[in-house]
């Protein structure tokens, strides 16, 4: 009865447009109003105590850094550099985008974030070279999304501060997958590219620029190396290696590309106070319903009533991966992580996996989940960057989305390639 | 007569609105500024004098939450909310103007209905801490601070979501207008 109250009230309200954070907090106030006997209290409570927690603080620092890098000219630089490498090759120019992004991702923790600094310099070049332009902003739209799987990354610090599991374990457990996903899109761009013929970028680069261009790139290429590097050593909490790499946007971005003024500075920290708004105030509220699914022990009966219907691991995780696509197609991955990861995390450990693991594998769907139609995040902002209807990508999204179904395959069944590079 | 009387009354709140907006961007700003350099600070202490300060962590903290919610706000006036708006917008490819309007108050309704619950439930909770006279762990700061967050910023997001419920019940009383 509880559970219909609950989820129903949620569902409508997130369905006729209210928006997710405040549904999630009306459904919970429904039911503790009609069903429950848990005073109300507990929405106040959550809604300050869920947020007080220094990890999280890592959201806006990230999107800070991330914004002042686009602004301070780093996606050039990067773009530049990696032309040397790839450029030539056949579909050259996709692969430029694909591997910027991986780069890109380093930096910023966000997949729209990545998706419009990459795009908007390489749609147009693509287009010039007469890519076909929905495939081009397909592709982009889905390189974009490995910046929330290489760290660092948005849905991990929230993943990690809703379930309690470790934020820094999580970023490098992120890294394996994040680049299975690079090279997955790079063999679709591959033979996309050589079927209907685009081509590299065509110029031959000589030593002398190709030398003039990497020293240029190296401030941008170092930043992921002091966050990782600090991260992983120990020398720094995640939260702690945000600020630094927002301090190092600011020195690259203002003393040596000369890129950032006071004017782009203010939007972008004007910018990041409300996008940091309008998604952190809703883990606030998801502690509130965290806690009451915990009291009323609403987790437990799901996974009871999975391992009803199965008991093999695998036919329960590829469930669970379906389903997580469904939801992906419908809302957005931070609070479809904040809703399911509470839920779902006790089924999986049940499956015998790792709760850094899970984290990963439900990110990844939920990155899916931004360049699949109806509700992607990613397609609505490539469709504004290339200045095409959305529909026109979903011919080139077919197999796209299903080269990165087969890395989320890949990541789910084979523990080794997260849990690889951490001491357990 | 009167409706000019009326007219005038709500040009006199936009004026107090748009001044208002502008200093809460300031805020917003200036905090961010503000808990960038105390982090950094943090680190080069640490780092260098191996000896980290004991307080910046804790009035990070409570200055980040007053950040998320003045920024949850300060999104309404964006209108950057994340929601999914496919019936509202299946309405207006369909003409169905009138519709559009009515769907709207329903959500605004709803969503005013949340903030004015945290705006009562957060000036509740307010009153016990001062009954209980709690502080912070490490600075002793009376905690009545960190939790005025969240009828204040709710209390200001009642007021927009009002204003956008009053633009909207407009639109309604013309018979639909998208």
């Amino acid at each position: 009865m509880e559970m219909t109250v609950l989820f129903g009230s949620m569902l409508l309200t997130i369905a006729i447009g209210v928006p997710i954070g405040y549904a999630i907090g009306f459904a919970i106030l429904i039911t503790l109003m009609t069903v429950s006997h848990i005073p109300l209290t507990l929405i106040t409570q959550n809604a300050i105590t869920g947020l007080d927690s220094f990890p999280l603080m890592a959201i806006p620092f990230f999107i800070l850094a991330g914004l002042l890098m686009t602004h301070g000219g780093i996606a050039k630089r990067l773009i530049e550099f990696f032309n040397i490498f790839v450029g030539r090759l056949t579909g050259g120019l996709g692969m430029i985008s694909i591997v910027t992004c991986l780069f890109f991702g380093a930096i910023s923790g966000s997949a729209m974030a990545t998706a419009s600094a990459i795009g908007s310099f390489m749609v147009p070049e693509m287009n010039k070279e007469k890519y076909n332009p929905g495939f081009s902003a397909a592709l982009v739209a889905a390189a974009g999304t490995i910046g929330i799987i290489i760290p660092p990354s948005i849905p991990f610090v929230i993943y990690g501060v809703v379930t309690g599991t470790s934020i820094g374990d999580l970023f490098i457990a992120g890294i394996f997958p994040g680049i299975l996903m690079a090279v997955a899109l790079m063999i679709v761009c591959y033979f996309i590219s050589k079927k209907y013929g685009f081509k590299g970028s065509g110029k031959k680069i000589t030593l002398h620029e190709a030398l003039v261009t990497s020293r240029r790139a190296i401030w941008a290429l170092m930043s992921p190396i002091i966050v990782l590097g600090g991260i992983y050593g120990g020398i720094f909490t995640p939260t702690e290696a945000a600020v630094i790499s927002v301090v190092y946007a600011l020195l690259i971005g203002g003393l040596v590309y000369k890129e950032l003024n006071r004017k782009n500075i203010y939007k972008a920290l004007y910018d990041t106070m409300v996008i940091n708004g309008i998604t952190t105030f809703m883990v606030g509220l998801s502690m509130a319903f965290a806690a009451y699914l915990s009291v009323s022990q609403i987790p437990t009966k799901i996974t009871y009533f999975l391992l009803s219907l199965t008991d093999n691991p695998i036919v329960i995780l590829i469930l669970i991966n379906l389903f997580l696509l469904v939801v992906g197609c419908l809302i957005d991955n931070i609070p479809a992580c904040i809703i399911l990861a509470p839920i779902l995390l006790p089924v999986a450990v049940n499956c015998g996996m790792d709760p850094i693991q899970f984290g990963v594998v439900m990110t990844l769907n939920l990155a899916i989940g931004f360049v699949t139609p109806p509700y992607g995040s990613n397609l609505f902002v490539m469709s504004a960057v290339a200045n095409i209807p959305v529909q026109k990508m979903f011919k080139s999204l077919v197999p796209i989305i299903l080269s990165l179904i087969v890395v989320l395959a890949v990541v789910t069944y084979i523990p080794v390639i997260t849990m690889g590079l951490l001491n357990k | 007569m009167k409706l000019d009387h009326w007219g005038r009354k709500v040009r006199n709140l936009e004026k107090l609105g748009k001044a208002y907006d502008k200093l809460e961007e300031y805020v917003l700003v200036a905090s961010l500024v503000f808990t960038v350099s105390i982090i950094f600070y943090q680190v080069v202490m640490r780092f260098v004098f191996n000896d980290s300060p004991s307080w910046t962590e804790e009035v990070a903290r409570y200055m980040f939450i007053w950040q998320i919610w003045l920024g949850a706000s300060a999104g309404l006036r964006e209108g950057n909310h994340i929601r999914l708006t496919l019936i509202s917008e299946y309405f207006i490819n369909h003409n169905r103007l009138l519709a559009k309007n009515i769907l709207e108050l329903i959500v605004l309704i709803i969503w005013i209905a949340l903030t004015i619950f945290l705006t009562i439930g957060g000036i509740s909770v307010l009153g016990t801490l001062t009954q209980l006279h709690a502080v912070s762990a490490g600075m002793r700061l009376p905690l009545v601070y960190v939790y005025a967050a969240l009828p204040v910023c709710c209390g200001i997001a009642t007021l927009r979501i009002a204003s956008l419920i009053y633009a909207e019940s407009k639109k309604m009383l013309k018979g639909g207008v998208a």
